[in-house]
């Protein structure tokens, strides 16, 4: 397909704009994920940013040798998978019947 | 969308079943032996929604009724001016009407800024050329959906924070004082700027998948022929996307107006601090506060029950109004 100019500068704008938007879902996250694996000397001066400062996987020892954060972890997984089953099971016996329309009540 | 093929599979089985039935119609053990299994698979999810939907609207006396929990509200004593007392008391109560503005005020922000998001971005990832780069985009921003609002609020803390947030540390370093502070959290006007910026930031991303589902379903014919026309990328969007996208529109904008008083409590309850309570205090908020920490059950089912009138007025209202433009509304 032959683009005209025009058009090929709104694609690298568009481009642009998807980048800044990916840049923004990421980077709290991304920030979040430093800060967890950075040493505490870095964190107290505020100098992590993107990258972690100082390799420490310490907190992430604290809470998964802790057995009641283990505990609500399981709980929260089963919860998870319990609770889709039970809804998608429902939804679709709910709503199999109501795509006749010759049934009564539907 | 599928449900556009499979409202015209059911038109045209409708159609035939219409040419077939008798004027009396089947017979009771024909209509049951064809169709016995289907009853058979709705009586779980009726039984579901009557016991857990429709038995507890019996509860709504208690808003008539004086305050006791303990015995069933068709045993308790009327409550004063003929049951109305807990409404008068609720619309006299100066912390109920700030709730009632906050709750109003947050939730057509919402509507006004957070509806048209997920639009625009649909209708910018339509436009992008390249396939996997699209899928890519597409996963990341429906990411933040996935988290809760309570980590949410962790996150707003770690960026937005007055002195430790990453944004206010960038500025401190970019203006060269410590003092220089973009106050999101702390000042109102701006707090009710952060809570609706990361509302769109947690939902938008989720709410394209809809549209670019809906998206699909317009003919690229239409496309091809709007190109040929002489339009451009903008007069293309207008004129053929959006007419294909008004459809799935109007059905989402009736469902969320069917809830404008409605208010979501864990949104408001992570994300606001003690100097924010001015705007923050929503509807929910108060019901808490004065329902389950304070114990007035009665005056707060009154408020829950001026919620749920109110949101269903304005769900028949927009329903109407759908009507009225063409479309089919939800009911």
């Amino acid at each position: 397909m032959i683009k005209s100019k025009q058009t090929k500068i709104g694609d690298i704008i568009i481009v642009l704009i998807c980048l800044l938007l990916i840049f923004i879902c990421l980077v709290p996250m991304l920030n979040v994920l430093a800060r967890s694996l950075s040493s505490s000397n870095y964190l107290i001066r505020n100098e992590v940013i993107l990258w972690p400062k100082g390799w420490n996987v310490d907190a992430y020892k604290t809470v998964l040798s802790n057995a009641k954060y283990v505990h609500s972890l399981w709980y929260t997984a089963l919860l998870t998978v319990g609770c889709t089953i039970l809804s998608l099971t429902m939804t679709v016996i709910c709503s199999y019947p109501l795509t006749y329309d010759q049934l009564k009540g539907g | 969308m599928e449900g556009s093929a499979l409202r015209s599979a059911k038109a045209a089985s409708a159609a035939t079943a219409t040419k077939a039935k008798k004027s009396g119609g089947f017979s009771f053990s024909t209509y049951m032996r064809r169709y016995g299994t289907l009853y058979l698979l709705l009586v779980l999810p009726i039984v579901f929604f009557i016991v857990f939907r429709y038995t507890p609207m019996a509860y709504i006396l208690m808003a008539f009724k004086k305050n006791n929990i303990i015995k069933p509200p068709w045993q308790v004593d009327w409550a004063k001016n003929n049951g109305f007392e807990w409404f008068i008391k609720a619309f006299k109560d100066q912390q109920f009407i700030r709730a009632l503005g906050n709750t109003i005020k947050l939730n057509l922000l919402d509507l006004v800024c957070g509806f048209p998001a997920p639009i625009i971005m649909a209708l910018l990832l339509n436009e992008l050329a390249f396939k996997r780069f699209k899928k890519v985009t597409q996963t990341i921003l429906y990411l933040p959906h996935f988290l809760s609002w309570i980590i949410i609020s962790g996150l707003a803390l770690r960026l937005l924070a007055d002195n430790d947030g990453l944004v206010n540390i960038l500025y401190k370093q970019m203006k060269g004082d410590p003092n220089a502070v973009l106050p999101f959290l702390s000042k109102t006007n701006w707090w009710v700027g952060s809570y609706i910026a990361l509302g769109i930031w947690k939902e938008a991303g989720w709410g394209t998948i809809i549209y670019l589902a809906a998206l699909t379903g317009i003919s690229p014919e239409l496309y091809e022929a709007a190109a040929v026309d002489g339009a451009g990328r903008f007069r293309r969007m207008w004129h053929v996307t959006l007419p294909g996208l008004r459809p799935t529109i109007i059905v989402l904008l009736i469902m969320r107006l069917g809830s404008i008083l409605g208010s979501e409590f864990d949104r408001p309850l992570a994300l606001s601090n003690k100097l924010v309570t001015n705007a923050s205090t929503v509807i929910s908020i108060y019901v808490y506060q004065k329902g389950i920490q304070g114990g007035q059950y009665s005056l707060t089912t009154a408020v829950g029950l001026f919620q749920s009138v109110v949101g269903v007025i304005f769900l028949l209202g927009a329903n109407s109004l759908a009507k009225r433009f063409g479309e089919r509304g939800i009911m």
